[in-house]
């Protein structure tokens, strides 16, 4: 089966479980070789789209494929996934669990190797039952048996739970290295800070409705950055009031000015006035998100 | 099918099976060492002369006066309703369990078919009952060929009676599965399956007690099994053999097809 240019397409996908939201309309496409975020906060729909894709849930309305074609055994082959409810059987060893996961795939799992040795599961670790595992452990194990078997898609919700600052790190190496290879990641997580290091492009839900799908760069370039400057005298406000610049304030010796997109302007302006000191925030997907998600007023 | 997909689940309960097989095995070996300590045929009548109508029906309903009516007593004994409604209700609802802890999420993501799952732990379920009503088959057989007064009996016959059994716990079987293929819970596809083998064995008890409603006995699976006609050497009325049958490709069926439609969440 060749690789489509989308790899994952979701048009108008609905799912209501009786009277209770689910998602509603989403519509998106993830294209072969980039790592996709998703975004939300809990109950935003993040799962249940995922569960949609992989063919778990059905859809009250709307579609979704995956390689073209909707999710399937056929498909499934191609897929590495990482639950966000980790279902593993407790009663036997990581060993096991991982050769019967991978004796369930059509290809054997010639990446275990290398991806023990990353995440730190010796022999002894896999040796003992799931049951006695630490959750990082468990996480670990989940890990592997989604990459294992070398797979052109992976999705993964919350790969992070549980792993420590180092394992994280060795996760977000591993998931880069995976989407240069051509691979397709797709990233659920409500952790900004993970999706804004690995990522190029997002999604964002919110109460089941998507309400942004852009670059990670096109949010930033939209969102606002604070410039905070120290003054050796005092400025006139207005000649710092240039393009992209929203809000100025002074305090004493203390300028703060608020940007959308492009700084440079307002650095500048600033560079023309008696400048001391300056810090320059980075525009964070952080605040995009609360951005989005700060409840509506009468809400 | 992958092989593991029902292995995996054998695998996993081997300890309940093999206390399930060891209970049976221990009731039958006692069952037959035991029969010539009751005094054969002319004790039984006293002793039967004098027994309560109910705890009469609650051994078999049988002419307890032949090795037939007596043994197929053991086939509706309390423990031996217990040894195999545990093997058939502990395997054919771990499917629901998967579901309930998203292990099945960790399947089906991987090339394989909702039905091929079901089916397997469905074969595997099978597996596990008929381990467990071999193994008291087995043990019945070596207690036959201890005591002779047993041997009245022919060996072919108790093995007809035991896949008799076999096939009215596959029924009750299939029917949990159809239950465990509509649960999200193992817990509640548990309830479903007790509850349809209490049900069944009480409708068929109370039907022998209570004239009004020996009608409702045909309700129940119970009904349709009768290991002392197999013991005894004659054929079941085969009317009961494919309605047990029937039962059993109904659960079987309904079960594929509500697991292949339902959500997995």
């Amino acid at each position: 089966m060749s690789t489509p240019s989308t790899v994952i397409e979701a048009r108008g996908l609905t799912k209501r479980y009786g009277r209770r939201r689910g998602i509603e309309a989403v519509s998106f496409s993830v294209r072969a070789g980039e790592i996709f975020g998703f975004l939300g906060p809990n109950g935003a729909g993040k799962t249940t789209t995922i569960r949609l894709m992989l063919g778990l849930l059905r859809p009250t309305g709307g579609a979704v494929s995956v390689f073209g074609v909707p999710p399937g055994p056929a498909v499934m082959a191609r897929i590495g996934y990482v639950p966000g409810d980790l279902g593993l059987y407790l009663e036997m060893t990581g060993a096991a669990l991982l050769d019967h996961l991978a004796g369930l795939q059509r290809g054997p799992p010639r990446l275990r190797g290398d991806l023990c040795a990353r995440f730190e599961l010796s022999a002894p670790d896999l040796a003992i039952a799931v049951r006695a595992c630490s959750r990082g452990m468990k996480q670990k194990i989940a890990l592997v048996q989604a990459f294992q078997h070398d797979p052109d898609l992976l999705v993964l919700d919350e790969p992070t739970e549980g792993l420590d600052p180092l394992m994280r790190e060795r996760l977000y190496d591993l998931i880069q290295s995976t989407a240069e290879q051509g691979k397709t990641v797709f990233l659920s997580s409500h952790v900004l800070p993970e999706v804004d290091r690995v990522c190029g492009r997002v999604a964002m839900v919110r109460e089941g409705r998507l309400i942004v799908e852009e670059t990670v760069a096109s949010l930033r370039a939209r969102t606002l950055r604070k410039l905070e400057a120290v003054m050796g005298a005092p400025v006139d406000l207005a000649s710092l009031r240039v393009e992209g610049v929203v809000e100025a304030r002074a305090d004493g010796s203390r300028v703060t000015l608020l940007v959308r997109g492009s700084p440079v302007p307002a650095l500048q302006a600033l560079l023309r006035q008696p400048l001391e000191d300056l810090v320059c925030e980075r525009a964070r997907l952080e605040e995009i998100f609360l951005e989005h998600y700060r409840p509506e007023p009468g809400r | 099918m992958k092989p593991s997909l029902v292995l995996q689940p054998l695998w996993g309960a081997r300890w309940t099976l093999a206390a399930l097989a060891a209970g049976l095995t221990a009731l039958m070996l006692a069952a037959t060492a035991s029969y010539s300590s009751f005094g054969g045929a002319e004790m039984l009548a006293q002793f039967i002369s004098r027994m309560p109508r109910g705890i009469h029906t609650l051994a078999g309903g049988e002419n307890l006066l032949t090795a037939a009516g007596y043994f197929s007593m053991m086939f509706v004994h309390p423990l031996a309703l217990i040894f195999k409604g545990g093997a058939a209700i502990a395997l054919v609802t771990r499917l629901a369990q998967d579901v309930e802890t998203h292990a099945a999420d960790l399947l089906l993501s991987r090339p394989v078919t909702r039905v091929e799952l079901a089916l397997a732990r469905y074969l595997a379920a099978l597996a596990g009952l008929t381990t467990v009503i071999g193994c008291g088959a087995l043990a019945f057989l070596i207690g036959r060929s201890r005591m002779p007064a047993v041997q009245e009996l022919a060996a072919m016959h108790v093995l007809a009676a035991f896949g008799y059994d076999l096939l009215l716990w596959t029924a009750i079987a299939s029917a949990g599965f159809f239950a465990t293929c509509l649960a999200s819970a193992r817990g509640r596809a548990v309830s479903w399956a007790v509850g349809f083998a209490a049900l069944s064995y009480l409708l068929n008890v109370v039907g022998q007690l209570w004239a009004p409603m020996e009608p409702a006995r045909r309700a129940s699976v119970f009904y349709y099994f009768r290991p002392a006609t197999a013991l005894a050497g004659s054929s079941p009325p085969a009317a009961h053999l494919a309605l047990l049958a029937g039962v059993a490709a109904a659960g079987l069926v309904l079960g594929l097809l509500a697991f292949r439609r339902r959500d997995i969440a």
